[in-house]
């Protein structure tokens, strides 16, 4: 295994995402989602915010536009809101073969930095969905997204969500999923080869962040207590994915679940998500340097 | 009124933050290009206590931050200071006076002014 390689760059861009559980029919007035969405984002720096499952209105975030604080809100599907801090011009709405409601599509280029497509997922969920729709939805976006790499003509391709799915569960994990691996050495070796046809890598990081260390992390992003005698009770349905192009880009110490905005907490005395007052999903930061290769 | 029970404090002898030496020094860039690029700094994240402060430079034309310098010390003490800057070696720095040292070094390193011009240049487009 080669040692962990990180580019230092400043030339970082902040993303964060999380499933605020918006869709749901109750009083918004007991919770605090607009306002702790946009504080994580401006807690966290981040450069752009997707929010999911977020039917509510939330507000550009109202800061100073003389130091360049401002965000913005970037056209996207109902299911989502994209706040991001520069101008929406930038991010360029891409239109997929198969449309759906729970997936959409970017073409970020951002001035002097690389550019790198972007897709948001919300994928489907287990209750009513057999582990194969589940697949067949996920492999419908891998399929959207690799039109458009070949496009682009390249395959600096983020993908995050809340797939509904673990890292190690089938959709995630299979060739006829998202084909995403814990490992850096395999995602970059040769593609999977399957009756002679080929299934480009995702690297998923998101294995690194399992476990209650440190301390005041969080094991998973959702927490689900079922009846099967097997019960993980923790579950990381929240996933970015990134292409082996984008491996030496990626930060991995940035990778952080969240469960503290600005001093408040996200889950209740049990460390449990407090979806009564926020979500039952934890937000997740990370940051993937976009800096052009000298010269 | 009561009396103040205070002492006199030495405001005047307080050490200076490193992200208030770095952003006196790089306001300058406003009058360097006549306004068209701003040296800006974005809120401090405080994580188990590790100070870190990202500045842009900010272009208001574009409505775009470029992001050119990423700073971190310890909440106390908060020297050394390191510094990651655009295209610029990691520095780090043990006192006031190397911190001012590092930042001209990377305000005159030619990436910096590649970049400064190039951004100069989208902005008038």
């Amino acid at each position: 295994m080669p040692p962990l390689r990180e580019r230092r760059s400043a030339e970082m861009a902040n993303f964060g995402f999380w499933n605020v559980d918006g869709l749901r029919k109750f009083d918004m007035s007991e919770r605090q989602l607009p306002q702790i969405a946009t504080e994580l984002a401006l807690e966290r720096s981040l450069d752009l915010l997707f929010l999911i499952e977020c039917g509510v209105p939330v507000e550009p975030i109202p800061t100073s536009p003389e130091e360049g604080l401002e965000f913005f809100a970037v056209a996207c599907g109902d299911r989502f809101k994209v706040l991001v801090r520069f101008d929406p011009q930038f991010m360029c709405r891409l239109a997929p073969p198969v449309p759906s409601d729970r997936f959409d599509l970017w073409h970020l280029k951002l001035p002097l930095q690389e550019d790198v497509l972007i897709g948001v997922v919300h994928g489907l969920d287990k209750r009513n969905n057999s582990q194969q729709r589940q697949e067949l939805f996920l492999r419908q976006f891998v399929a959207g997204l690799e039109y458009h790499e070949g496009k682009a003509g390249h395959n600096r391709s983020i993908v995050l969500g809340d797939f509904n799915a673990n890292p190690y569960e089938a959709p995630m994990a299979s060739a006829l999923g998202m084909n995403a691996v814990m490992s850096r050495t395999i995602a970059q070796g040769p593609a999977r080869r399957l009756l002679n046809s080929s299934y480009p890598f995702f690297y998923n990081p998101m294995w690194n962040l399992y476990g209650d260390e440190p301390r005041a992390s969080a094991p998973a992003t959702y927490f689900y207590r079922g009846s099967d005698p097997t019960e993980m009770y923790w579950h990381m349905l929240d996933q970015v994915l990134i292409r082996p192009s984008l491996i030496e880009r990626f930060q991995v110490g940035a990778l952080e679940i969240i469960t503290a905005i600005r001093g408040r907490e996200l889950t209740r005395a049990s460390g449990i998500p407090d979806r009564s007052r926020f979500s039952d999903h934890l937000p997740v930061v990370f940051g993937v340097d976009l800096s052009k290769p000298d010269g | 009124m009561p009396e103040n029970l205070w002492p006199d404090f030495d405001i005047a002898g307080a050490p200076r933050s490193p992200k208030a030496v770095i952003q006196e020094a790089g306001d300058g860039l406003s009058v360097k290009t006549r306004g068209l690029i701003k040296f800006t700094a974005m809120p401090m994240l405080i994580k188990d206590d590790k100070v870190t402060v990202r500045f842009n430079l900010f272009v208001r034309d574009l409505t775009y931050s470029y992001p050119f310098l990423t700073v971190s010390f310890a909440v106390n003490p908060v020297y050394p200071v390191s510094l990651v800057a655009d295209k610029v070696p990691e520095l780090s720095v043990a006192n006031e006076e190397e911190l001012i040292a590092a930042l001209t070094r990377i305000f005159n390193a030619p990436p910096t002014i590649e970049t400064v011009q190039r951004l100069m240049s989208l902005a008038r487009q």
